[in-house]
């Protein structure tokens, strides 16, 4: 039985590309990096490196050549496309998808674990179209003091309190 | 006989009872959740054990490590998130079942074979001790290395998608366990001069970032509920009844977990994976791997908690950690004025033999609690994304701080949690990067010391029996499906002409 072709798809191309470009990078910045080191200390690194270098190379080759050969495909575009407003709700929760850890990270940072934490589980629901105020309060609510009870109380671990939380607690709270 | 007879005496009273308890517990909540492993768990709880009874101490601390390693592959059912590293493996056929709407049928699988694999493990421990260490000790740093190869190459192979991208995942989970100070010579290595990168990338924020981070991203795109019907099918028991059906693959992940945990240094998780692969190359139904398999669930399950028994004969019998765990649950018998070793278990009987019993009725509560349990963990499937991503967001995150208290970890989460999701959409496996960071230490320390051994001779890793065997089946493994691929289409191509 013949195989099924594997093609990749024109949408699919740049995060190909993106993907197969950081890895060759990555592996060549080892590779380049580990020939600094000391005989001992870049042997194993440059081996693997270069086998990384070679492997992802030989990917990202495979992965040029699938595009080409569906770059060679004539089959005009006959579907319509999604309707305006599908398509920017999709949007939206695509953007949501990709920023909310990031945005998490950076109010942790800033702000500290109490305040990071209520943006995000009050705002991230709303966003993605979950309007019932009342629960969403209240499950915020139940997970901040849940994860404090667990990490703080029972672990030991101080949550962090941010840069704001430091400084305040500074100026504030510690005077001499 | 005499002596687990004195074991069970010694063990059944309300004092030891509870602490297995309040270690099954926690074993099993700290398990589920990433960032909060039971090593961390156990390093937090050892000063408090320094009051407490020897017994007590042990029993606390290695029903937590048993439970936790249960209590990991829930997350990985039913978020395909693992809980710790040890349960990754599970999240192959896992979470696909649980996308099936069969969260409770996978749960009782992974429930009822981590009980097997506990029991047989600490049956073993009792009875097979001084064997299996004897067959452990020729395992020289050859050895080790290629374990590690073999480990990277069952990842590779067993993985949907290239295997060729999964063989790059594990040459870059290596290559970020290069950051840091080397093994070697304890130079600085790939630090570009940044403080936090000296200290080394850990596999804990990786593996956050790789499976929560990346899996949310997933989850939000997708919408809906994790069981795509909305609603759940089957029942745990049919779980438990489908694990029996499955005997073979029961007892061969048991084998395997046995035979690695045994062995010090290398750890569950690498028995993990290759449970998992052996059972996907000797299964009659090799194509359903990767889409709710039962057997992907039973064997790493299996292994993951007959390793957790095993590590204890290195630890027990040499006072050689076989994992982390065990480590622990050494300096905790060293404050306590015991000496690991033969004499061990002749000059204290009550509290070794108490302690194997303590392992077995400690098995016994975790499937018993999780069985208790697993109705409303099966619940999470059902949960809209849109209450369901945000706590995974938060609670992954803050156990990405959690694991060292720096704020740095998250970021790393961060950044490997998109890369994980465009890696994913990608086909890349991101689960060989894991696994390659986790044994990259063992693999660089183990081959500079064969290397040392032979005098700089590499003929050591193929020549000697164990070794050579082990490289010649990542290789099969490795390109055994292409050269299988190609053998069929030049049969069909001759077969057409």
């Amino acid at each position: 039985m013949a195989r099924k072709p594997v093609t990749i798809q024109r949408s699919d191309w740049p995060v190909e590309l993106a993907v197969g470009a950081v890895l060759v990078a990555v592996f060549g910045i080892m590779v380049g990096a580990a020939l600094t080191y000391a005989v001992d200390a870049r042997l194993f690194p440059l081996i693997v490196g270069t086998a990384g270098l070679v492997l992802s190379l030989m990917v990202f080759g495979r992965s040029v050549y699938l595009y080409s050969q569906s770059k060679k495909s004539t089959a005009p575009l006959t579907t319509k496309g999604p309707a305006p407003a599908a398509d920017a709700g999709e949007r939206r929760k695509k953007w949501i998808s990709l920023c909310s850890a990031p945005a998490f990270g950076a109010l942790l940072w800033l702000v500290g674990f109490y305040i990071a934490s209520g943006v995000v589980l009050t705002l991230m629901p709303y966003g993605l179209g979950y309007k019932k105020a009342g629960r969403i309060l209240l499950l915020m609510a139940a997970t901040v003091v849940g994860m404090r009870i667990l990490f703080a109380d029972i672990m030991g671990i101080r949550m962090p309190p941010g840069l704001l939380g430091d400084w305040f607690l500074e100026t504030f709270v510690y005077t001499d | 006989m005499d002596n687990l007879l004195l074991g069970l005496q010694t063990v059944f009273h309300a004092d030891q009872l509870l602490w297995i308890f309040v270690g099954t517990i926690a074993g099993l909540w700290i398990g589920a959740i990433p960032g909060l492993g039971p090593v961390m768990a156990m390093a937090v709880l050892l000063p408090f054990t320094f009051q407490m009874k020897p017994l007590s101490a042990l029993l606390l601390l290695a029903s937590l490590h048993a439970a936790a390693s249960c209590g990991g592959s829930f997350s990985s059912i039913l978020l395909n998130v693992p809980g710790e590293a040890t349960a990754a493996a599970t999240t192959f056929d896992g979470y696909p079942m649980a996308r099936q709407g069969k969260a409770r049928v996978a749960l009782g699988l992974s429930v009822t074979s981590s009980f097997f694999g506990a029991v047989v493990g600490v049956i073993v421990l009792v009875t097979s001790a001084n064997p299996i260490l004897k067959v452990a000790l020729k395992f020289s740093p050859a050895e080790y290395f290629s374990l590690a190869i073999l480990g990277i190459s069952v990842v590779a192979a067993a993985s949907t998608g290239s295997t060729l991208k999964g063989l790059v995942m594990g040459c870059l989970g290596l290559g970020v366990s290069f950051v840091g100070v080397g093994v070697v010579l304890g130079v600085p290595r790939f630090t570009f001069g940044s403080l936090y990168l000296q200290a080394g990338i850990d596999f804990v924020p990786v593996m956050i970032g790789l499976f929560a981070v990346s899996e949310l991203i997933m989850m939000v795109n997708r919408g809906g509920t994790i069981a795509r019907a909305g609603k759940l099918e089957g029942s745990m028991w049919e779980g438990v009844r489908t694990t029996f059906k499955y005997r073979t693959t029961l007892i061969l992940g048991t084998v395997i977990g046995i035979i690695i945990g045994a062995v010090p240094g290398v750890g569950a998780t690498a028995a993990n994976f290759l449970a998992y692969s052996v059972a996907q190359k000797t299964s009659k139904h090799s194509r359903d791997f990767g889409k709710g398999a039962p057997e992907g669930v039973i064997a790493p399950e299996a292994s993951n908690n007959a390793c957790v028994s095993a590590t204890l004969i290195p630890a027990l019998t040499l006072g050689i950690p076989g994992g982390a765990g065990s480590a622990i649950l050494l300096v905790a018998i060293t404050v306590h004025g015991l000496r690991p070793g033969g004499m061990l278990f002749t000059s204290q009987p009550e509290l070794i033999y108490g302690f194997f019993v303590g392992l077995l009725i400690g098995a016994c509560m975790f499937a018993l609690c999780s069985i208790l349990t697993i109705r409303w963990f099966a619940l999470i499937t059902i949960i809209r994304t849109e209450i369901l991503a945000p706590l995974l967001v938060v609670v992954s995150l803050t156990g990405a701080y959690a694991y060292q208290r720096r704020i740095t970890d998250v970021f790393v989460a961060i950044l490997f949690g998109l890369f994980g999701y465009f890696t994913r959409k990608r086909g890349y496996p991101v689960i060989g990067l894991v696994i390659g960071l986790i044994l990259g230490q063992l693999a660089e320390e183990s081959f500079h010391q064969a290397l040392m051994i032979s005098g700089g001779d590499y003929s050591i890793f193929l020549f000697r029996p164990i070794s050579g065997v082990t490289l010649v089946i990542s290789l099969l493994l490795v390109l055994g499906p292409e050269i299988r691929n190609r053998l069929r289409s030049i049969r069909g191509r001759r077969s057409t002409a």
